[in-house]
């Protein structure tokens, strides 16, 4: 099917930056010639790995008749003073702050200057996230490279494609301007409560309406029903620095790889929304860092991963060392299906991350619950509920945001090794060897500690990740240039 | 291109001790290639996880390694020769 815009292709694809690279660099980078080549491109490809099942249904059991949209300023982060009560906020609040200093004059390792320089530091350069776009300010309007405009400034038609085609652009542009795994979920009746009922940041209302454009007003923000799939995507976060924390408490150091991979994401979010802009469509997002919607539910629903007993995502890729990001866009595109990995089967047996959990927050039973803990939970799911106060909690105690529960994970490895791959392949067939694989893993010695100040002395590629992980690079065929 | 100058090594050693039961007029029977075969393949495996854990960094999970999968394929090699020179 012919599905080519009218735009004059080289220099539409030069204002995206996916033009050809008329530098030094352009050996060594993929060449895109117009966006047909990006689509078609391995890197728009995106397949988990052959042991992993699609399946019509999540893991994890929802009663999409009890669930209801999530009012997001009941979160941990927002309402943390409600739950332990104001004077106990005040209190932990005071008692971080001394410490922070305190900790800083005694040059405590992961918590001396630097590491907090590190860490305040990576959470900033990133663009305030809009809800509609950066493009609806007046410091975007124009059509030269670096700027953004619509297909009417420039009269032009919208692009136009199929959801498959769609699917396959939005991935490749995704992966180009940085992130990881990418999915789509098309909103209906069931899935539209995954999107939050009131904003968590300044308590706007997220409403539905059948208008043509989204608009936001002084108490609300509104979502045109015809905008109905959401783009969901992943970020990953440094291994090496979350594992620091493996047996020691958390510390600026260990969570500056979260702030990092939020910043990065914003910029990310931005680039989306403006290159949905650009094509004629609308791209919406959360203002704040977990905003518009309940990220770990549309992660499993978009089939990025399975919920476990974190109560959050693990991906087959990168397990649970990954942040959720999400825009909502009335540019049609193929839903990518849940997974069955038998990540939640294992997470019955394997109970590391909840024994490991320094505020006793995570969930240490066998069976997933429909009850759940308090107003910060979602009824509707059988989940592995958390005691989120708890955890809010520990990260005032601690004076850094705790990631224990991440770096203990089984899952959260790099995969060289063999092993990994017969366990994985094993578990997602059955779940009789889980018990076994959890007993290994920890006869194997796996996460022993590790000094934080030698984090210093790593070579470690740009934002502690490999990037090439789950990706096709050894299969990209450069062109010539014309 | 480690594993394959491995391969290449494997492959010239297993062709060199075939040739060398030759010259020697030994007759192995089918159980006994088929031990090697699997002492070969556990000894191929310790040494993948060994550097792969290590790439891990997960010098602990290396040698644990080494201990669970390397002995067994060390004890197969040892009854696999001895199999083969005390008849």
């Amino acid at each position: 099917m012919k599905h080519h815009s009218t735009v004059g292709k080289r220099t539409f694809m030069k204002m995206l930056g996916l033009g050809p690279n008329r530098s030094g660099d352009s050996a060594t980078e993929p060449l895109f010639h117009d966006l047909d080549e990006v689509i078609a491109s391995p890197l728009a490809e995106w397949k988990h790995p052959r042991w992993v099942r699609s399946v019509d249904e999540p893991t994890v059991e929802i009663d999409w008749d009890r669930l209801e949209r999530f009012d997001a300023r009941k979160i941990q982060q927002m309402s943390h003073a409600k739950y332990v009560g104001e004077d106990e906020e005040r209190r932990l609040n005071e008692q971080r702050d001394k410490k922070t200093k305190q900790w800083i004059l005694e040059n405590r390792p992961g918590y001396t200057l630097r590491d907090r320089a590190l860490d305040l530091a990576g959470r900033t350069g990133a663009v305030n996230p809009s809800f509609l776009g950066s493009w609806n300010t007046s410091a975007h309007i124009g059509v030269w490279a670096g700027e953004v405009f619509s297909p009417e400034e420039l009269g032009v038609p919208h692009w136009k494609g199929s959801p498959d085609e769609n699917a396959r652009m939005i991935r490749a542009a995704l992966r180009h301007f940085g992130a990881d795994q990418v999915g789509f979920v098309e909103l209906d009746n069931n899935t539209r409560k995954l999107i939050y009922s009131f904003d968590a940041r300044d308590g706007k209302a997220i409403e539905f309406e059948n208008v043509e454009s989204a608009y936001e007003t002084e108490s609300k923000r509104v979502i045109p029903y015809k905008a109905k799939w959401v783009i969901v995507f992943t970020v990953q976060m440094s291994e090496e620095q979350i594992k620091l924390t493996i047996r020691t408490p958390p510390t600026p150091l260990s969570s500056s790889a979260t702030g990092l991979a939020y910043s990065r994401a914003r910029n990310i979010l931005e680039r989306i929304q403006n290159f949905l802009h650009i094509l004629g469509y609308q791209g919406l997002m959360g203002t704040w860092y977990n905003g518009l919607g309940i990220a770990p539910a549309l992660g499993v629903m978009a089939g990025l991963g399975e919920l476990s007993r974190l109560n959050r995502m693990i991906s087959p890729e990168y397990g649970p060392l990954q942040r959720i990001f999400k825009v909502i866009t009335d540019l049609p595109l193929t839903p990518t299906k849940p997974i069955d990995a038998g990540i939640m089967r294992f997470c019955r047996t394997c109970k590391k991350c909840a024994e490991a959990c320094p505020s006793g927050a995570l969930s240490m039973e066998t069976e997933p619950s429909w009850e759940v803990k308090g107003p910060w939970n979602n009824p509707g799911t059988r989940a592995y509920f958390d005691d989120a106060p708890r955890c809010m909690t520990y990260w005032l105690v601690s004076t850094a945001s705790c990631i224990r529960c991440f770096a203990v994970c089984p899952f959260s490895t790099k995969n060289k090794s063999f092993i990994h791959k017969i366990v994985r392949v094993t578990l997602s067939a059955t779940p009789l060897m889980n018990r076994f694989f959890t007993r290994m893993h920890t006869v194997l010695g796996y996460g022993p500690p590790r000094s934080t100040e030698s984090w210093w002395e790593l070579n470690l590629p740009p934002y502690g990740i490999d990037s090439t992980r789950a990706t096709q690079l050894s299969e990209i065929v450069y062109k010539e240039i014309d | 291109m480690r594993w394959f100058l491995f391969g290449l090594l494997m492959g010239a050693g297993v062709m060199r001790f075939v040739m060398w039961l030759q010259t020697q007029n030994i007759v192995i029977r089918w159980y006994i290639w088929l031990m090697g075969a699997m002492s070969l393949l556990l000894a191929t495996l310790t040494v993948q996880h060994f550097f792969a854990s290590l790439y891990e960094s997960e010098p602990k999970a290396a040698w644990r390694g080494v201990l669970i999968i390397g002995i067994p394929s060390l004890f197969l090699a040892g009854v696999t020769l001895w199999l083969i020179l005390i008849p």
